[in-house]
């Protein structure tokens, strides 16, 4: 089964309780589910990480991927205001919902988290990193991706500076903009990689922005896509026979 | 926009399917009193719109769910807006502990626990 995004995946999530629910859904049995969550938060000190994920149904197992934000153990070295976090589990095909716990409620803490279900996807292999700065926009290169792997990404910023523009070959997934506070935003590569490398993923628009980014590759079950085949041409010489 | 800026009239929530197709609802409200309002086209207060084709069919605000969560149920493929008064809102509204006549203002859509949609 080649690497596909699920039509099981849910609606975001968004809201200023200190837990997060997705509405209901069906991941398939064996399906990656992904969470991109995102944070604001009311001084720039707070650390906004997730203390647990949890859902309904046959309970699943959720492991942290990827984190930026104050929290000194954030993929590469704390970040900065607001939080961006990646998280992982495995669809066991009953309807779920999820529930992601965080810090803070009310005024100032919005947060937002998207589920994105995969399926033919590496549920072991996971390439992640990491980026924060009070400046300008998100951007990053993830190395070492394979051809045929989505790449997705999730950032935070404290700014507010607006609703975004995914770069090149990039899409918004959805965002959370609460005038004043935060804005959210998660995005994916809009296909596949045709080629395996390093992957940039960065926002275009609006600059100004005061960040942390959080990405991750997804890939194909069964590892690198096949380059595309040159086609063979051999000579067909005509016998004598054929040409009266 | 920036951080402390004021939402001004009127606040929008969205989500987007898999195709980038969008349920939306925009909520009107006077920017001094912060009270819900119908300003909105058609002097409504609240305009739900979903994209023909969009995954998504209804918004639910609290943890989904519950019995006392408000849904909203969007139009389907090919009909126009919904439109909602300051009334129907409230009275979709009034089963949020804490909210006996509803919400009042924007502030308390805004801040309703939980927004989401399936």
């Amino acid at each position: 089964m080649a690497l596909a995004i699920d039509a099981s995946t849910p609606a975001k999530a968004t809201g200023t309780g200190t837990a997060i629910t997705t509405a209901s859904f069906t991941p398939p049995n064996g399906s990656l589910i992904v969470l991109e969550f995102g944070s604001n938060n009311n001084t720039a000190g707070t650390d906004t990480s997730i203390s647990s994920v949890t859902n309904t149904g046959t309970a699943i197992t959720w492991t942290r991927r990827a984190r930026k934000n104050t929290n000194a153990s954030s993929t590469g070295g704390a970040g900065t205001a607001g939080g961006a976090e990646i998280w992982t589990g495995v669809g066991t095909g009953g309807a779920i919902t999820v529930t992601a716990n965080g810090v803070g409620s009310g005024l100032s803490f919005e947060k937002m988290l998207k589920a994105i279900v995969f399926t033919g996807a590496d549920t072991t292999t996971f390439n992640v990193t990491a980026a924060s700065s009070g400046t300008l926009l998100p951007t990053v290169a993830l190395a070492s991706c394979l051809a045929g792997s989505y790449v997705l990404a999730m950032s935070s910023d404290w700014a507010q500076k607006g609703l975004g523009t995914a770069g090149t070959a990039q899409t918004i997934v959805d965002e959370f903009d609460v005038t004043g506070q935060v804005t959210l935003h998660a995005w994916r590569t809009t296909s596949v990689l045709g080629a395996g490398g390093s992957q940039t993923m960065n926002l275009t628009a609006v600059t100004g922005q005061n960040w942390n980014l959080c990405v991750m590759e997804v890939r194909d079950s069964g590892g690198a896509a096949a380059p595309p085949q040159t086609p063979q041409w051999h000579d067909q010489s005509v016998p004598r026979s054929a040409t009266r | 926009m920036a951080k402390g800026d004021v939402q001004q009239s009127p606040w929008r929530w969205f989500a987007r399917d898999n195709d980038g197709l969008q349920i939306w609802v925009d909520v009107y409200f006077n920017n001094a009193t912060r009270q819900l309002t119908n300003t909105g086209p058609g002097s409504r207060c609240a305009i739900l719109h979903r994209d023909s084709g969009c995954a998504y069919t209804t918004l639910v605000f609290e943890p989904p769910g519950l019995p006392t969560s408000p849904q909203l149920v969007a139009p389907a493929d090919g009909q126009a807006d919904r439109t909602f008064t300051v009334n129907q809102i409230r009275n979709a509204s009034n089963t949020i502990p804490g909210f006996p006549n509803g919400w009042q203002t924007i502030e308390d859509v805004i801040n309703t626990s939980n927004i989401t949609a399936f």
